[in-house]
């Protein structure tokens, strides 16, 4: 793996976790 | 790949949100799914709250695969490693904070840990080596195989008869001659 296609990889992960995060509050909202 | 990679990450964190808020709420409320048996439950669990950890532990699941399926080609094993120290943290957490689980926390918490001890020990590796990276060969070859197998010794036993000694020509049990 290249070290762009690492970076890439790295703000991607990051960008969907912190996504994750309100997709997750919204979602256990939604479930209750 | 990229929107692959942050559509998983985001699935495996949400899902890691939804089952620790499921977790946290029935710990908190102090609620138990059990039924039946000679003890009646003071608090039963909620759909809802059941509904939470169900799909959050398939989530972890679904979206835990599917970003070490993405990962293969590339840093498979940390994203493996992140996925078990991710849910055993989280619910370690979850059980000293909301279930008072103390001992149960601490497991949680120790078994995510474990999970930390392979990329810190690189990070020791690479400190050690102040940063420099690893020999991959450890300097010019000393000893080389010439292609040739010298042969090897032989005896004669019987006159006529010559015997490789390293390879017998008929095995004697014991007890049999």
């Amino acid at each position: 793996m290249s070290r762009l296609t690492g970076v890439l990889w790295m703000i991607a992960s990051l960008a969907g976790a912190g996504a994750g995060v309100a997709l997750g509050s919204l979602l256990s909202r939604a479930l209750t | 790949l990229v929107a692959g990679v942050a559509l998983c990450a985001a699935g495996f964190v949400a899902s890691l949100v939804t089952l620790y808020n499921g977790f946290v709420t029935l710990g908190l409320g102090g609620g138990t799914c059990a039924s039946g048996g000679p003890f009646v439950v003071a608090h039963q669990c909620s759909s809802g709250e059941v509904r939470q950890l169900l799909v959050g532990l398939g989530g972890v699941w679904v979206c835990g695969g599917a970003c070490f399926t993405a990962a293969l080609g590339g840093p498979a094993s940390a994203v493996g490693l992140l996925m078990w120290v991710g849910p055993f943290g989280l619910l370690g957490f979850g059980f000293l904070h909301g279930s008072g689980g103390l001992v149960a926390g601490i497991v949680f918490l120790l078994l995510a840990a474990g999970g930390l001890v392979p990329p810190l020990a690189g990070l020791l590796d690479w400190l050690a080596n102040a940063g420099n990276p690893e020999p991959v060969a450890p300097g010019p070859m000393i000893v080389r195989a010439t292609g040739r197998v010298p042969p090897a010794p032989s005896t004669v036993t019987t006159p006529g008869q010559v015997t490789n000694a390293a390879v017998p020509r008929r095995i004697v049990p014991p007890g049999r001659e």
